[in-house]
């Protein structure tokens, strides 16, 4: 989409803001409790939908905070901060893709959660890829009928001689 | 004149338990504007999904906050309202907290800018700029946020001083950026006083001799500097004064109020009343040496116009806003140094004679009312032009329209002859060789009036191009042509469909502007721009570069246009006759953006526009129609109106009108029901994998890949436009895309299309017309950098769902 009131961006004005903020936070002897990124991060919530771009950068504890922001477009809310404190040492994939699993299959969610676009973590309930790059023939439906069908340690196999992060 | 429409988002206001400054200062204010007969308030609530509000009973509203009876949502089911729903006429009011607001402004703002509403937002002061570390990280970063947006979108800020006026103008000086117009708004403080029989908190009271403390009234926060009173309470303790604190503990005060508890003074010369009653302020107020209000910084400073009211001095902290609100009945000190502080008390407590004389100075003031203050804050709008002019109530006579084709005319000519009984004249600017043909050939009611495009052009070439020999013309017509104050802009081929009145054109004083599109959204003809498509694209530029808003009007249909406002747009842009720009669009753009209580914008109400369903997505669809945009080839075998006349008929018009549009609606109908099933697909499977199915090309170099859904759920018997998302750069290929049947057959033949720069921004759309009898396929895609490179493909399994409709 062309961008609205092309003379600044609306992220570069955030930028501008934040570190006006920033230096003001300085010039007391303090530091700003997020960094920038961050900052814009939280900041470009669209509840039309949100790019798993958006968060791809950050680490554990700001994805956290962000995810609660751009899907639920809310604040994380402390018991689940709490909650989840223990995990933030995870390794990152497993972390988010707990997390986005929580979240995306959360009641909340489905009633007013903003759409997650772009996402490449495996997140679906069924255990399956969010999403599969096919490059050749088409996989059968009948296939894909059987596959569902599977137990989890055969679609384990599956996916393995399949040879792709799919089905 | 029509009531100013306003609409105020209070969700923080109804859902807060205590009442803050801003909440306090938002009821005050909202209670007078619902009793405004001149305003038409509609008071908001945020829904759940943060992207609609509830709309609330102003009724109930008002009886909750007035009368403390039932809840200020109210009982009835409420109705809900979209951004997209407020008019264009209407001013968004933002004066409760927004920034802590669900419904996040950064998205909000912009939605409302686009469509043309005017957008005030009440900023109360921007200290969690200047100071951001008085705040809790949350608030201040969504406060940075919300200015942000407010300095970017919003047409005017109401402030209460000067200095945070001054403060904005600053911020917006380092931003380059220039600030909104800013309108100043004292405050009022007559607060209606609670009429309970409770009890002040009589143990307190006996222990605080009449004259002999000072009062600090209001949440303990860092940023009040409660901390400096503290500490000078031993020395104040000598010229036997005592220190109150009444409030409540605000945010990171967990130490100070160990502080509080553990002083040692505490109970004999310090005393902290937690969260009191309004009983027992009044009472320590009235009975206060002095109030002191040492703040590092405010916005207002409220505290300082009720010590006032009850007749008490204020010592405040020596800042510019402090002065402004406390004038020269307060007194004011250095509210970092202690000695100071100490000082300002001694002054008062040695000298009885001046101090009864600064009551007595004091028992004088006169605060702002809140009725002043509403009436100065609506006063503040209309100065800033939001709720003055009106349309022109002189007669709509007169229809302007360009015509090169005598054939086309003079079909049209009978259906606004019986139609538009209140068009007494049709000025026609055409070639001179064509009036003596429409001179002979027409005898109807309606006068025809030549401008010929010699007299037009007198001697000056005319653009080659459609869209720049279009405004270029109109441009000329306007400055040149005998045209009314008011007329009617059309083409030779928009055609009434029912006897219209003036109402279509105007209604309660505003003109009726109707818009088909955003154009931020047009995507035109993907590959294979038309002049249209351009001139959109160009018109979108120079409404997004003069931050005006961005609907587009080429709705295909007539519409009513005042001459001077028009020209007036002209003078304001020398030159843009000739930049083949949408004579519609830049015209009602123009006049949202600066008369917006002129308009009422509305979707448009024509139909055969587009010419097919399927020649792009609808972004709007008419609530309903009055014109026809004629297009011959719809009345050809195998098209909509096949079958029905293309000349009017008086004796069947009608008849055959209503057949047209429940004919156009069937086709609509079947389109949206199509697009309902893929929306609804989208949501099963957004169900069973979290996430949207999407197409997109992405990828470094030879990497380059598709990411397509593991399988697609698609409607039958529609045209389906999947969009793909590919990034700029990676725009230099074939895009090759169809589906196939399970025998490998085409079920949708290959389409093709070459992606260049050209297309930069615009994600091309996967254009599948999908047959009424799909049964099974796989759609497969491809994309071709270089002719000697191998392809990337993907293919996507296809679940057909039988979509019918009547």
């Amino acid at each position: 989409m062309a961008q609205r009131f092309p003379n600044v961006s609306d992220a570069a004005l955030l930028r501008s803001v934040y570190g006006i903020a920033a230096q003001n936070m300085q010039a007391a002897g303090k530091e700003m409790p997020c960094a920038e990124e961050m900052f814009l991060t939280l900041s470009m919530v669209d509840p039309e939908g949100t790019s798993y771009r958006q968060l791809e950068h950050l680490n554990n504890a700001e994805f956290l905070e962000a995810a609660y922001m751009l899907l639920l477009g809310r604040p994380i809310d402390p018991g689940a901060k709490a909650a989840r404190q223990s995990q933030l040492d995870m390794e990152q994939t497993a972390f988010r893709t707990m997390l986005l699993k929580a979240i995306l299959h959360s009641e909340e969610y489905r009633m007013h959660g903003i759409p997650l676009r772009d996402c490449p973590l495996p997140i679906a309930e069924n255990g399956l890829a969010v999403t599969v790059n096919v490059s050749g023939p088409a996989v059968p439906e009948r296939v894909m009928r059987l596959y569902h069908a599977m137990p989890q340690p055969l679609k384990k196999i599956a996916k393995k001689i399949a040879g792709r992060g799919g089905a | 004149m029509a009531k100013t429409a306003v609409y105020i988002d209070l969700s923080r206001l109804c859902l807060t338990t205590f009442t803050t400054g801003i909440q306090r200062v938002a009821k005050s204010i909202v209670l007078r504007m619902l009793q405004n007969p001149d305003l038409d308030v509609t008071l908001l609530a945020e829904c759940p999904n943060h992207i609609q509000w509830r709309v609330l009973d102003p009724d109930a509203f008002a009886a909750y906050y007035t009368e403390q009876t039932g809840s200020p949502y109210g009982t009835q089911q409420p109705r809900i309202l979209s951004p997209q729903d407020i008019p264009t006429f209407a001013i968004f009011f933002d004066i409760d907290s927004a920034w802590n607001m669900n419904m996040a402004r950064a998205w909000l703002y912009p939605l409302l800018k686009q469509r043309g509403v005017t957008v005030v937002a009440h900023v109360y002061d921007i200290i969690p700029v200047t100071h951001p570390y008085f705040f809790h990280e949350q608030t201040m970063r969504q406060f940075l946020t919300w200015i942000s947006m407010v300095l970017r979108y919003a047409d005017h800020i109401i402030c209460n001083a000067h200095a945070t006026k001054n403060a904005i103008a600053t911020l917006c000086k380092s931003l380059q950026l220039t600030p909104p117009p800013t309108a100043v708004v004292p405050l009022g403080a007559d607060f209606a006083r609670k009429t309970s029989a409770e009890e002040p908190d009589r143990e307190l009271l006996a222990k605080l001799p009449k004259h002999r403390y000072v009062l600090m009234v209001g949440t303990i926060e860092p940023r009040k500097n409660h901390a400096l009173l503290l500490d000078a309470v031993e020395r104040l303790a000598t010229i036997n004064v005592r220190v109150v604190f009444a409030g409540r503990i605000g945010w990171n005060m967990e130490e100070f109020r160990k502080r509080m508890e553990n002083h040692p003074e505490n109970g004999k010369w310090f005393f902290f009343a937690n969260s009191p009653t309004d009983a027992t302020i009044r009472e320590l107020y009235a009975n206060a040496l002095a109030v002191v209000f040492p703040t590092q910084n405010e916005g207002f400073g409220l505290p300082i116009v009720e010590a006032f009211l009850h007749g008490t001095p204020v010592l405040a902290s020596d800042l510019p806003v402090l002065r402004e609100v406390g004038g020269s009945y307060a007194d004011y000190f250095d509210q970092t140094s202690v000695d100071a502080l100490v000082s300002a008390v001694q002054a008062l407590v040695t000298d009885p004679n001046a101090y009864q004389e600064k009551r007595a100075k004091i028992a004088a003031f006169t605060p702002t009312t809140w009725d002043d203050c509403t009436d100065q804050m609506m006063q503040a709008l209309c100065e800033m032009g939001q709720i003055q002019g009106q349309a022109l109530d002189c007669p709509i006579r007169q229809m302007l329209v360009l015509s090169a084709r005598n054939e086309d005319l003079l079909r049209a000519l009978p259906s606004w002859d019986a139609c538009m009984p209140f068009i007494e004249e049709v000025l026609v600017c055409c070639p001179e060789r064509n009036v003596a043909e429409l001179q002979a050939k027409w005898q109807g009611r309606v006068q025809l009036k030549f401008f010929t495009d010699e007299q037009l052009l007198a001697g000056e070439s005319l653009p080659e191009d459609h869209i720049t020999r279009n405004l270029f013309l109109r441009c000329l017509i306007l400055r040149k042509a005998p045209l009314d104050e008011l007329f009617v802009m059309c083409d030779d081929d928009y055609r009434p469909l029912y006897p219209l009145t003036e109402e279509v054109f105007r209604t309660q004083g505003r003109y009726r502007a109707y818009y088909c599109y955003d154009l931020c959204e047009w995507k035109g003809t993907q590959g294979n721009y038309t002049s249209y498509d351009l001139g959109q694209f160009r018109t979108r530029d120079f409404l997004l570069g003069e931050q005006m808003p961005t609907l587009q009007y080429s709705s295909h249909q007539p519409q009513v246009i005042e001459r001077k406002l028009y020209c007036e747009l002209l003078d304001a842009y020398p030159g843009i006759e000739r930049k083949g720009l949408g004579e519609w669009s830049i015209y009602f753009n123009y006049g949202l953006k600066h008369y917006p209580q002129k308009f009422l914008a509305e979707p448009y109400c024509t139909i055969a526009w587009p010419g097919a369903h399927t020649d792009w997505t609808l972004w709007c669809k008419p609530k309903h129609y009055c014109f026809e945009n004629f297009y011959d080839v719809l009345y050809t075998a195998g098209h909509v109106f096949e079958g029905m006349h293309t000349e009017y008929h008086a004796d069947t018009a009608i008849a055959e009108s209503i057949e047209k549009i429940a004919r156009w609606e069937r086709e609509l109908q079947r389109q949206t029901v199509a697009h309902a099933a893929n929306e609804m697909a989208e949501q099963v499977y957004r169900n069973l994998y979290g996430v949207l199915p999407e197409y997109a090309l992405e990828g470094q170099g030879d990497a380059l890949q598709f990411r397509v859904p593991q399988i697609a759920y698609i409607p039958t018997g529609t045209v389906l436009r999947l969009p793909l998302a590919i990034a700029d750069d990676k725009r230099n290929g074939t895009l090759r895309w169809g589906i196939t049947d399970a025998k490998g057959q085409w079920l949708v033949p290959q389409q093709e299309l070459e992606l260049t720069a050209v297309d930069a921004g615009v994600n091309p759309e996967l254009v599948l017309p999908i047959p009424a009898h799909a049964h099974k396929g796989t759609l497969l895609l491809e994309y071709q950098v270089g002719v000697l490179q191998k392809p990337i493909t993907a293919a996507v399994p296809c679940i057909f769902c039988k979509v019918e409709s009547q």
